[in-house]
């Protein structure tokens, strides 16, 4: 990120109240009346927390009743997950080269995902995480 | 492998857990920059195919009861710049796009006794991050000294939060590393203190912008506060966020307001900032409003501002607007704007400054993905290594400009078993005049950059650009510049970046070399040489250079260490925008070391010197962290 300028002038001392700019007023009734517009528009739209009915990707979250095993394969602590495909390439818009499978569940204190990938040649090669601290690995 | 959450619906915050197959986490999330949870991954190779499991605890996300979830699942596959989804649409702008992503329906079960608890916790609980500073150091370094401060986030909804922070750390030791070890993965923002990572989330891109000149607020160029006080939330379709800080004679504050509706295909945002200081003040109103098509990805945006206070000399010439409209799609975008910033339009702690896109500088990253998609030919990569030596390859302040910028970016994917998998083509133009009439900006650049399915990358650049100096010539900023790369866009690039061309009143040459490898599957070597020749009319020429080497291991327990040596040397061509001549330059050695440990509570950080000045007396800075509550960002 480019570090900015910082400019200074000196002059004549300019004390303004903020809230009596009209500037400020202007804006605000503007945005009120843009807000109230889009508002009304937005109410004939989806509600909130719904999900239309012409929806592709619907996943219900398969409930299980404790954590399944955390140790880089899918057994049998997590029957009853959801299975999903990976099944499209968003780069090339086509089918995906390989395949992926999703493995989704939740229990009671959080969200279970296992990732199945087929590759002909892994190449993963970081072990930094953004905040350069190492991660776990197992 | 990426899961993508939105727990509060399209509006809500973001949340992304990545993994890959060595079992390497990271997360990233729209409510704070610094978001680090703890969360489970555990990974396992087998043959031809791998295994990635987490475990993402309910406790780190702002859960608000809202309905159904959005979801998505990715995989980014670096060596066929592939990405596999699972939600997609004809209409999808990005993977991550949460308007095309899955639903994700009762999460949160009224049957279970467990998540009926987690419903009812409407609203997370407190965190308190208490940090202490040490530093040793010789009398000329400041000697022995340490400070002590806290901040502490308390929810008051399930998205709406009070900050607040007592003498917070500045010295942003965490950000040092980038600059001795420049990594793959970089931070994403500048801003560290965890206070302003929360209130100034908001103001990053917060009115739509194209070859986007002003950066409304800055809060990295805010002093660290005595104390400061501020909310930030969500609550159905608007966001909002402000805060207040005293400083040494010094005062800030700053409130921004955003909405969007549920379908997203409108926004509106208005600001309002201002800063006090001994004999001045400033202050800035910028709103802006946008629109989405949503069916064709069509957009038109408009945004007005005004500056006032002391720095404002001609209030007619203190107004900010612009006019702008495209379309952005998966591989193309096309964009075109009309903008107007008057030489009075001076946002505090912002900056205006227009992007040059000067020959070994960036390719425009596609805005649909905002950056950084591992198809982008390495010289758009280029900006990830900071040029430390120059300010070439960055941007130019210019306020008092009014003109238009057109901006265009197309990328051919071919085919993951291809010999080439993609090729990108950009192009920009830009023309501004100041209030006397007279051209003041000029650009026009074009580039190409292909990769190869060897990973193997290359870009070429070649273009012109002027710029009007202080002392009002009219005067090229050219670079012709050619890059190429290999394992571009993984953990082990190297890659190496030429550009000549005329610059200010002279000619400039200028070399980028880097090369990351592993010696261990935990350790890194990574070595940058850079050098920049330029050549005034009529002169000898002048040699400026920046080389650093540096080794980082990582240990068990998310411990990490790094020692590095970085050194600049010579004299400066002028700074991007200036035909000022450097009359003296430097010889700077510096020698970096930074550990990290991080228990599930607590953070440590050991380094000496900072790296980012070019002359330091040694020094050491400790950094110790303790979180209660939920720790870092969440």
């Amino acid at each position: 990120m480019t570090s900015p300028e910082t400019r200074r002038r000196r002059g004549q001392a300019h004390i303004v109240s903020f809230t009596n700019r009209p500037l400020v007023r202007n804006s605000a009734c503007a945005i009120g009346a843009l807000l109230t517009i889009v508002s009304a528009t937005s109410a004939r739209a989806a509600e909130p927390g719904g999900v239309p009915a012409e929806a592709a990707f619907v996943l219900d979250a398969p409930q299980l009743s404790e954590e399944p095993n955390m140790r880089g394969e899918v057994d049998a602590s997590w029957e009853g997950a959801k299975r999903l495909q990976l099944d499209w390439d968003f780069a090339y818009q086509r089918d995906p080269r390989d395949q992926t499978a999703v493995y989704v569940a939740v229990d009671p204190r959080g969200i279970d995902v296992a990732f199945v990938a087929q590759a002909d040649a892994i190449t993963a090669r970081s072990t930094r995480t953004t905040r350069g601290t190492a991660s776990t690995t197992r | 492998m990426t899961t993508y959450l939105w727990p509060g619906g399209t509006n809500g915050y973001r949340y992304a857990f990545s993994a890959n197959a060595l079992g390497t986490r990271f997360a990233r999330s729209t409510v704070s920059s610094t978001f680090a949870p703890d969360f489970t991954v555990a990974a396992r190779i087998r043959g031809e195919y791998y295994v990635v499991t987490m475990h993402i605890p309910f406790a780190v996300l702002r859960i608000d009861g809202h309905g159904a979830w959005r979801v998505q699942f990715g995989r980014t596959v670096v060596k066929t710049r592939s990405d596999f989804e699972w939600a997609h649409s004809k209409r999808q702008t990005a993977v991550d796009d949460v308007l095309r992503a899955g639903y994700f329906t009762d999460v949160v079960s009224s049957t279970s006794k467990a998540h009926r608890a987690v419903a009812r916790t409407n609203v997370p609980a407190p965190s308190v991050q208490v940090d202490g500073v040490a530093r040793l150091g010789t009398l000329a370094a400041g000697g022995v000294a340490s400070r002590l401060g806290a901040t502490a986030n308390v929810p008051i909804t399930q998205g709406t939060a009070l900050l607040g922070t007592i003498d917070p750390d500045g010295s942003g030791i965490e950000t040092y590393q980038n600059l001795i070890a420049p990594t793959v993965f970089p931070l994403p923002v500048s801003e560290v203190r965890p206070f302003f990572a929360q209130t100034g989330a908001l103001f990053l891109n917060p009115v739509e912008c194209i070859l986007c000149p002003e950066n409304i607020l800055d809060t990295t160029t805010i002093p660290s506060p005595h104390d400061a006080f501020g909310v930030v939330g969500k609550e159905g379709t608007f966001a909002f966020s402000g805060f207040s800080d005293n400083g040494i004679a010094r005062h800030d504050d700053a409130q921004i307001v955003s909405y969007h509706n549920d379908a997203r295909s409108l926004s509106a945002t208005a600001i309002r900032t201002a800063a006090q200081l001994p004999g001045a003040t400033t202050g800035a109103v910028p709103t802006g409003v946008s629109a989405v098509k949503l069916r064709s990805n069509l957009f038109a945006y408009a945004t007005y501002g005004e500056a006032y206070g002391t720095v404002v000399t001609d209030r007619s010439r203190a107004t900010y607007g612009e006019v702008g409209a495209g379309i952005r799609e998966p591989q193309t975008f096309a964009e075109i704007v009309l903008r107007q910033i008057g030489r009075d339009f001076i946002a505090p702690a912002g900056s205006t400054v227009v992007p040059t896109l000067g020959g070994s500088g960036s390719v425009p990253q596609p805005v649909a993905r905002g950056g950084g998609s591992v198809s982008t030919p390495v010289a758009a990569r280029n900006g990830s290594v900071p040029i430390v030596i120059s300010g070439l390859n960055g941007s130019a302040s210019a306020t008092d400009i009014a003109g238009f910028g057109i901006n265009v970016n197309k990328q051919y994917n071919f085919s993951p078993n291809g010999r080439i998998l993609n090729v990108t083509l950009a192009g920009t133009l830009e023309r501004y005049r100041n209030a006397a009439h007279a051209r003041n900006i000029a650009t026009t650049v074009a580039q190409i950059g292909a990769t190869t399915h060897g990973n193997v990358s290359v870009s070429f650049s070649s273009g012109s650009q002027y710029l009007r100096v202080p002392d009002g010539r009219f005067r090229p900023f050219d670079q012709q510049g050619i890059g190429i790369g290999y394992l571009d866009g993984t953990a082990t690039p190297v890659d190496a970046f030429y550009s000549a061309g005329r610059y200010a009143d002279g000619f400039l040459r200028s070399w980028v070399r880097r090369a990351v490898v592993k010696p261990t599957t935990r350790s890194s070597l990574i070595a940058e040489f850079d050098d920049q020749r330029y050549r005034p009319d009529g002169s000898g020429v002048r040699t400026q250079y920046l080389q650093r080497v540096a080794y980082e291991e990582q240990f068990p327990g998310d411990s990490s260490a790094v020692i590095g040596i970085f050194r600049t040397a010579g004299i400066a061509p002028p700074t991007l925008g200036t035909t000022t001549l450097a009359t003296t330059g430097g010889d700077a050695l510096n020698l970096d070391t930074r550990t990290t440990t991080a228990a599930a509570a607590t953070k440590c950080m050991r380094r000496s010197v900072n790296p980012s000045l070019l002359a330091t007396s040694p020094q050491m800075l400790l950094k110790y962290i303790y979180y209660f509550g939920p720790v870092r960002g969440t």
